[in-house]
């Protein structure tokens, strides 16, 4: 239970729009589903006519059992029919509701995966997963209940109204009298009462979250020795959210007591007018209990639909995020960038060459550089700034920088990540263009600090990159890692489940899987962020190891956060507020006092920060 | 069955307003099938009084017409307020004591607050139990009053059709519900499995975004996707079809009852043995009987649910009960035979208290004999003494940390505070040790609440005065000015998002207004920029200045002005000095620290 704010009633209609939009790939499911329930009204209808005819037969023509029966034949046809329409009407609302959902998801999945992971970051990766995940099934009882309840709420009072008039205009005008009721009960319901069950939900919400919020943080509360307070306070908020919600509920009840005192009201003056006009003889029996009959069905669809209010509700805030998603235009991510438009159509003009030069390079990659590349995110000061770099094709290059000196930014734009930047990027004197990110991303294998493993076998989180790879191929990738015997010791080997369903596996272990999936690649550059959490020695070291080799024959990048690291590499380059301010090989950074030796040190390298921090 | 008792003693407070409850729906019920039935007889008897042209009072029915729809709408409102009132009571009863209980649990046993899982379906344990009056015993209440009531009425009439109903309504409320439950419950289990598997797959999607587009990966994974939520999405049709089913069922039962019923009496009415009123009648009452039992299908589908939620939050309770070893809030009995010539509850920080580990070794559960998270480790560190705690991932840091707290009970060795005399930690209450010593653990949770309020977690009596001093101290004097509702601005989920320096620094703020004798800090400046970083432990340090410290970190600005480092690894001491002397000894020891 969280609290959302509750869309306006403008953004609901906006909403209320988008979903009915959305519903395009089952609409014709929903329509049936519909249909049929419409069908079952009718059928209601009839029988209702059935049975008033064999009961005023029997009452009043002294017709026995037989002579009724071919009323009570149809009437139990109807019955069984109506069953199976019922079922069949729900069941089909159900899988309109689960195609939708599914379109949902994947539409979502895709689009999000199109934007890329800046705007997953953006927006927050919990938030995320919960409009994926519980978000989308919040749909399910929106088209499956809600929408269909609304069509029924117009479409049976109708339906009644028709067949009534014909039969007994005098009856039909009690109905139609009784009609204009439904508007106002609309109103009634949908305005006030919306408001008020709106405070409802909220206050329950409210409650929950407080409890389990506290439940949450129970160690510290233990470590504060605030339990025992806790326990009181808890008790007395429930009291008084109790207090707060009843009286908000006599009043949101009072409404819905209007309705259900409207519609009782009127069954019952229907019954009693009717009886007089029996009574007096200008109505026969049969009709008079045919309304009888009608009158509750008459008002029971307004009040179902009253019962799917929170599917409503809930559909409708659940469709506020899915639509901001969706209307999110791809282009976004590129359109704030830092490129010079000539260039950008420049490199549009070259795109044929381009893949040419992909092609070459796969074969002999001489030249990596980086021109003049700086990219700032749009909400925020941190950025890079103006970097010039040329890379070798082999050999490992360490960038280092204290946090927030833009070597994550700088690494995101070199994967590829902001495409447009990726013009800055030249590669044998040709600069990248968008088109090429996918060829050039094939060319780079990479280690985030945290690397993902999905929830798979072992041999399919390595193979992740390749999967085609023989047995050979990834117990060789295993072993440069440092993992093959740790594989091995496990009882279902390369076929562990990981994941946090699976086989729970340390930090350590992780990483070194991760560095598995990378050497499978065999790319020529490979990129990674070494963690900073402290991993046991033997760990650091097989990995030290592996990266080492790895870097004999191609090119690797890391963010270094260990001396160790910074010494094997060749080349050391440092960042600070964005901005490249040294680079050389170890020796010679140490040997000069700067930005580097600061670092190394560990002495006042604010200093270093302040000097080159442009932003402020 | 057990379990349903248990519930139904945690109800028995609040019975009157219960019953109460059980009383209006009955009476909403009741009205509502008197006004149709009655409605029937005076259209019938109406129509053959006119035909007959015979006189009849019509003013009684009538006005008893009018009567009972009045009494079903206004029992129907008070009916509502009471039955939510009631549930709102049991609500309240629910969380308190699964507050209570999960408060007094050992740490050890509350594996749910280390598992995501594990907490959310704590949450719908209790929100299911949230609703046990209102959607199982209400509806079983109501049905076990009204159904004798409504069936004695007909079997006055005529007992075939009186047996006819009943046995409808058994189907309708009992058979049939019990069946769908049986079926939706078998699925169930592996519902939650498969929603917690795509749960899972979209978010590896979402965080494993970057690998998946450099390793080419990202339809692959979508297509993952879309097949896990195929799956999901078969249970749930088969959950649906069956729903669906079953309201057909239901249908065509009720039906197919007031059918039999109408057959049952027109030969009975052709043949002069029953008033021909009683048909039009009859035939209404045995539909409108149906009402007793409208909300009784959902009681049974939702009866197992709530059951196996009870059986999980009691089997809480009885965790607890087992567990007697170990209470938070009182001091343990073996006081006196464990802490020689000392009165534990006269120790005070005045003089400054200095902290020891005897021999302490500590196994996790599950692990190998020889596979100790702490080894053997002796430490002493002496009043007002600053010292660092240094070590890799999983040398025992954090194992050290909980058994410090209390949270974790003790195995071997001796865990000992020095004052003006020796005390053993375990033989002072848990209350008073955590007034003695404040642990900053890395875990750190911010409530929903204002920033006052999670203040006052730390230090109920501090004055506000005192909590903008301690927020200054912890460097968020800045922060807290620019916030237009300064100390009383929400925070939480609800509330305003903290970066996790700011939330680490508030950690630290409550640190300083309970001003332990002892202080406890696991990597207190994860998270914090260079410049907030030495402003924040100066800060620490200076108040500090009369207390203990034993600080976990890596940090080597800090560890510099550190009396003491102490360096573990696998669960044993490896080194103890001067960060200066052992980085001179140890090449192991400098690398471990100087990260960037």
């Amino acid at each position: 239970m969280t609290i959302k704010i509750r869309p306006d009633r403008a953004q609901q209609m906006l909403l209320r729009g988008f979903l009915k939009r959305e519903s395009k790939p089952a609409a014709g499911l929903l329509k049936f589903s519909i249909a049929l329930g419409t069908v079952n009204a009718l059928l209601m209808i009839a029988s209702a006519y059935l049975l008033a005819q064999s009961v005023h037969l029997v009452m009043f023509e002294n017709a026995d059992l037989a002579s009724v029966s071919h009323l009570l034949w149809p009437l139990a046809a109807f019955v069984l029919a109506r069953g199976l329409l019922l079922a069949f009407s729900q069941r089909f609302s159900a899988r309109a509701a689960r195609n939708i959902k599914s379109a949902m998801r994947a539409n979502l999945l895709e689009k999000l995966s199109q934007l890329g992971p800046h705007y997953t970051d953006k927006k927050g990766h919990g938030a995320t997963l919960n409009m994926l995940h519980d978000g989308v099934e919040a749909l399910h009882d929106y088209y499956a209940n809600y929408l269909p309840s609304v069509a029924y709420s117009a479409l049976v009072p109708l339906a009644i109204l028709m067949v009534i008039f014909p039969t007994d205009w005098q009856a039909g005008l009690i109905f139609l009298f009784t009609a204009p009721l439904i508007p106002f009960f609309m109103i009634l319901v949908g305005h006030k009462a919306e408001q008020l069950n709106q405070a409802r939900w909220q206050q329950l919400a409210v409650l929950g979250n407080y409890f389990f919020d506290r439940v949450r943080g129970l160690t510290q509360l233990k470590l504060f020795d605030a339990t025992k307070r806790e326990l009181q306070q808890i008790a007395g908020i429930s009291d008084d959210f109790r207090h707060a919600t009843l009286s908000v509920l006599k009043i949101a009840f009072l409404s819905s007591f209007a309705l259900e005192f409207l519609a009782t009201i009127s069954v019952a003056l229907v019954a009693v007018i009717i009886g007089f006009r029996l009574f007096f003889g200008t109505l026969d029996f049969a009709t008079g209990f045919v309304v009888l009959l009608l009158a509750p069905e008459f008002y029971l669809p307004l009040r179902k639909l009253g019962t799917h209010y929170h599917a409503r509700l809930e559909g409708i805030s659940a469709a506020g995020d899915m639509l901001e998603v969706l209307n999110t235009p791809i282009s976004d991510a590129k359109n704030d960038s830092a490129v010079p438009n000539n260039e950008l159509n420049k490199s549009k003009q070259d795109s044929q060459k381009e893949n040419q030069a992909l092609v070459n390079m796969n074969t002999a990659m001489t030249d990596i550089r980086v021109s003049r590349l700086s990219f700032t995110y749009p909400d925020s000061k941190e950025g890079i700034h103006n970097i010039e770099l040329t890379l070798p094709t082999t050999g490992m290059v360490a960038f280092v920088g204290s946090s927030g000196a833009g070597k994550s930014t700088l690494f995101d734009c070199l994967l590829g990540f902001h495409p447009q930047v990726i013009p800055h990027i030249s590669v044998n004197d040709e600069a990248l263009s968008v088109k090429d990110i996918a060829a050039w991303q094939q060319q780079i294998a990479w280690i985030p600090q945290q690397p993902t493993l999905f929830y798979a076998s072992i041999k399919d989180n390595i193979t992740l990159a390749k999967p085609t790879a023989s047995d050979a191929e990834i117990a060789r990738a295993a072993e440069q890692a440092g993992v093959l015997t740790f594989i091995q010791s496990l009882e279902n080997g390369f076929d562990t489940m990981l994941g946090e369903q699976g086989e729970g596996i340390s930090g350590g272990q992780k990483q070194r899987i991760a560095l598995a999936r990378a050497f499978l690649k065999q790319a020529p550059i490979l990129i990674l962020d070494e963690p900073t959490a402290h991993l046991d020695s033997t760990t650091e070291g097989i990995v030290q190891r592996g990266i080492n080799d790895y870097a004999k024959h191609h090119l690797v990048l890391v963010i270094a956060h260990r001396l160790n690291t910074l010494k094997q590499a060749a080349h050391v380059v440092v960042l600070a507020g964005g901005n490249l301010v040294q680079q050389g090989s170890y020796q010679e950074l140490s040997d000069v006092q700067g930005p580097f030796s600061q670092l190394i040190t560990g002495g006042d390298e604010v200093n270093a920060a302040q000097q080159s921090d442009i932003n402020d | 069955m057990t379990n349903f008792l248990r519930l139904l003693h945690l109800c028995r407070p609040y019975y009157k307003a219960m019953l109460l409850g059980v009383f209006l729906t009955g009476l909403t019920v009741l009205a509502n099938v008197g006004l149709l039935a009655i409605s029937g007889w005076f259209l019938a008897s109406m129509a053959a009084a006119g035909i007959a042209g015979v006189q009849m009072n019509y003013f009684t029915p009538a006005g008893i017409i009018r009567f009972l729809a009045i009494v079903r709408s206004a029992s129907r409102y008070g009916e509502r307020l009471v039955t939510h009132n009631a549930t709102f009571l049991l609500l309240s009863e629910i969380r308190v004591n699964v507050f209570a209980t999960l408060g007094k649990l050992n740490n050890q046993d509350l594996a749910m607050n280390r598992s995501a899982d594990l907490f959310n379906r704590m949450q719908d344990d209790v929100d299911a139990l949230d609703k046990f009056y209102l959607n199982v015993l209400l509806p079983m209440l109501v049905a076990l009053v009204c159904v004798p009531i409504v069936i004695t009425i007909i079997a006055g009439f005529n007992a075939q059709v009186a047996f006819i109903c009943l046995g409808g309504i058994v189907l309708v409320g009992v058979c049939l519900p019990i069946r769908l439950s049986r079926k939706l419950g078998c699925s169930a289990g592996q519902q939650t499995q498969r929603s917690a598997e795509l749960r899972e797959a979209l978010s590896e999607m979402l965080s494993g975004q970057r690998e998946l587009a450099l390793y080419q990966a990202t339809n692959s994974q979508l297509a993952k996707c879309n097949a896990i939520q195929k799956d999901y999405n078969d249970l749930l049709d088969q959950r649906h079809k069956a729903l669906a089913d079953s309201d057909g069922l239901s249908l065509i039962v009720v039906q197919l009852a007031m059918l039999a019923s109408v057959a049952l009496l027109v030969p009975l009415v052709s043949s002069g043995q029953l008033p021909n009123v009683h048909l039009a009648m009859l035939s209404l009452f045995v539909l409108a009987s149906f009402e007793t039992v409208l909300t009784l299908p959902n009681a049974f589908i939702q009866l197992p649910v709530a059951l196996s939620a009870a059986g999980r939050i009691f089997a809480l309770h009885d965790k607890l009960a087992k567990s007697a070893g170990f209470d938070a809030s009182e001091t343990p009995q073996d006081l006196g035979s464990a802490s020689p010539a000392s009165l534990p509850q006269d120790i005070t920080s005045d003089l400054g208290m200095g902290l020891g580990l005897q021999n302490v070794s500590y196994r996790y559960a599950n692990a190998a004999l020889d596979d100790l998270a702490l080894n053997n480790v002796n430490i002493t560190i002496n009043a007002q003494q600053k010292v660092a705690l240094v070590g890799p991932s999983g040398s025992g840091k954090s194992t050290l940390v909980n058994l410090l707290s209390g949270l974790w009970p003790e195995q071997q060795g001796r865990i000992l505070f020095n004052a003006e005399y020796e005390v053993l930690a375990k033989a002072i209450s848990f209350e008073k040790r955590t007034q003695l010593m404040g642990i900053l653990a890395q875990q750190h949770h911010i409530f929903d609440g204002t920033i006052a309020d999670n203040l006052h977690y730390a230090a109920p009596e501090a004055s506000r005065e005192q909590m903008q001093t301690a927020c200054e101290q912890a460097q968020l004097g800045e922060w807290l000015y620019e916030l237009p509702n300064g100390l009383n601005t929400r925070l939480g989920s609800a509330g305003r998002r903290m970066s996790q320096g700011q939330s680490r620094r508030l950690a630290i703020a409550q640190m300083l207004l309970r001003n332990p004798a002892i202080l406890v800090l696991d990597e207190p400046t994860e998270g914090l920029d260079n410049q907030s970083k030495q402003a924040v432990m100066q800060a620490i340090m200076l108040a500090m200045s009369r207390s203990t410290v034993l600080c976990i970190t890596h940090d080597p600005d800090l560890l510099q002005n550190m009396d003491k480092v102490i360096w573990l690894e696998n669960g044993k001491v490896r080194g103890e000095g001067t960060h200066q002397a052992l980085q001179a000894i140890h090449g192991e020891y400098l690398e471990l620290t100087t990260r960037f």
